[in-house]
């Protein structure tokens, strides 16, 4: 990975659910002095719409294209994604397009950093047992470019949590989807009832203090369908979802209000008090 | 057993498609991982990818084209991932989705999502918006409808019924 300047595309889902989310990247980026491009032409990727099958590849190529043609024009031959589906899809249709422009994920370049990172930090997770969740357009699509474990074993966010100071748990799904499922986030939700229903189930019973997810889709699942499966099956899961931009920049000392936690549905102020002692 | 339509081509325009270049479906052996991975299948049970592939394969495309079963998937990847064989019954949904949706099929099972999201990328540049969240300034937007134009998106939207005007 080169260091010039990234391209930095931002998510859809971020920008209308927890548009904090990527002001916590920018204040991680700036404070390690990774330098982006943060371009306000830049059009979503179509990625989840794409998946839910409403954009002909024909589409998702053209809109590509476009944002391709940005990057270069702000002179970036990498780009930087805040979404893993982002991510997968840019990776995806710069093959189609036999574009050279290089692709990454944000959580890559703080786990590049993360030695350095450690020693800035204002607050530790020392104490604080959490679990991962990495997205599976991350891990499963580009599988053979997963850079830490591997696919069937993720270990970015795990290695991340650890240099941050904090204690990872392992649980059985690890590997299974959190439920978002494209188009049945947007229809009638069975599929993400049932499947964040399996994958919390199973978080609970090691009882994790946070689970760390590196994709706004997951953030975004397992955060709000919550409080919908408490009521609906009386299941008691309260399990504070946080996503690692906002982890890092709270660490580094960002307040709640800056990282954008009353976005969030699970409760996370209780965690981010013991954080900041 | 019937006999498997290996060999024949173009399995009514999949093989068509770019992105089933280099995809092992029809060196499927059946062994069933996929669907035993499968997160969809365990919440409905009429769902398999692997009977996907088997339909396939069999010539049975047009059935698959008309059904709900190609709906059903979560698009998470767990199948291409596992494939012992180098299948990938995630982008082959994908592929069926859109023959179907081009055939004039389905369209019922998107028009609601093209309506919210299709419409939001084609005023916004977004796919998701609320209120005072991120959007494209207008001459992005208008730069960016060129671009969806050139890939054939007004049109796509338009037979779905979402009006532009
Ligand atoms: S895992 Fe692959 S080879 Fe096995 S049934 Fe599924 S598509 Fe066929
Ligand atoms: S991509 Fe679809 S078919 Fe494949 S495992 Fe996931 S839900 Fe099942």
């Amino acid at each position: 990975m080169s260091r010039e300047r990234y391209y930095l595309f931002k998510s859809c889902i971020l920008g209308a659910y927890y548009p904090r989310v990527e002001d916590s990247l920018r204040i991680v980026f700036d404070r390690l002095g990774v330098r982006y491009f943060d371009d306000s032409n830049q059009s979503s990727c179509t990625g989840h719409g794409y998946h839910s099958g409403i954009y002909p590849l024909r589409s998702t190529l053209e809109v590509n294209r476009r944002n391709f043609s940005l990057a270069r024009t702000a002179g970036c031959d990498e780009i930087v994604t805040s979404c893993v589906t982002s991510y997968a899809t840019l990776k995806e249709m710069k093959k189609f397009l036999k574009d050279t422009v290089d692709i990454y994920h944000g959580s890559e370049v703080i786990h590049e950093n993360r030695d350095r990172l450690s020693e800035m930090l204002k607050y530790s997770l020392e104490g604080i047992r959490l679990v991962t969740h990495h997205g599976c357009h991350y891990t499963k699509i580009f599988y053979e470019d997963v850079r830490v474990g591997g696919p069937e074993d993720p270990m970015l966010l795990d290695e991340i949590a650890v240099s941050l100071g904090a204690e990872v748990v392992e649980y059985e799904e690890k590997g299974l989807c959190c439920g978002m499922g494209f188009r049945h986030l947007l229809l009638d939700q069975e599929y993400c009832r049932d499947i964040a229903l399996k994958k919390l189930t199973s978080i609970k019973k090691v009882e994790p203090d946070l689970i760390l997810v590196h994709c706004p889709g997951c953030l975004l699942t397992l955060d709000r369908f919550q409080p919908i499966l408490e009521e609906e099956t009386g299941v008691e899961l309260r399990i504070p979802v946080i996503h690692y931009a906002e982890l890092t920049a709270l660490l580094l000392g960002a307040n709640p209000d800056e990282i954008g936690a009353a976005a969030h549905q699970t409760r996370i102020d209780r965690v981010i008090e013991r954080i900041r002692g | 057993m019937r006999r498997m339509a290996i060999g024949q081509e173009p399995l009514e325009g999949v093989f068509e498609d770019p992105r089933m270049e280099g995809i092992g479906l029809r060196r499927c052996l059946q062994c069933g991982r996929c669907t035993g991975s499968c997160p969809a299948r365990s919440v409905f049970r009429e769902f398999s990818p692997r009977m996907i592939v088997l339909e396939i394969l069999e010539g049975r495309v047009s059935d698959l084209l008309r059904g709900d079963l190609i709906w059903l998937c979560g698009q998470c990847y767990t199948c291409h991932l596992r494939c012992p064989r180098g299948n990938s019954p995630a982008t082959v949904i994908l592929v069926l989705r859109e023959l179907a949706l081009m055939r004039g099929y389905a369209r019922d099972k998107v028009r609601g999502i093209a309506e919210r999201c299709g419409r939001s990328i084609w005023e916004r540049g977004v796919n998701f918006h609320e209120e005072g969240s991120r959007e494209l300034p207008d001459r992005a937007v208008a730069d960016l409808k060129e671009a969806l134009k050139r890939g054939g998106y007004d049109s796509f939207l338009k037979r779905l019924g979402v009006d532009l005007s």
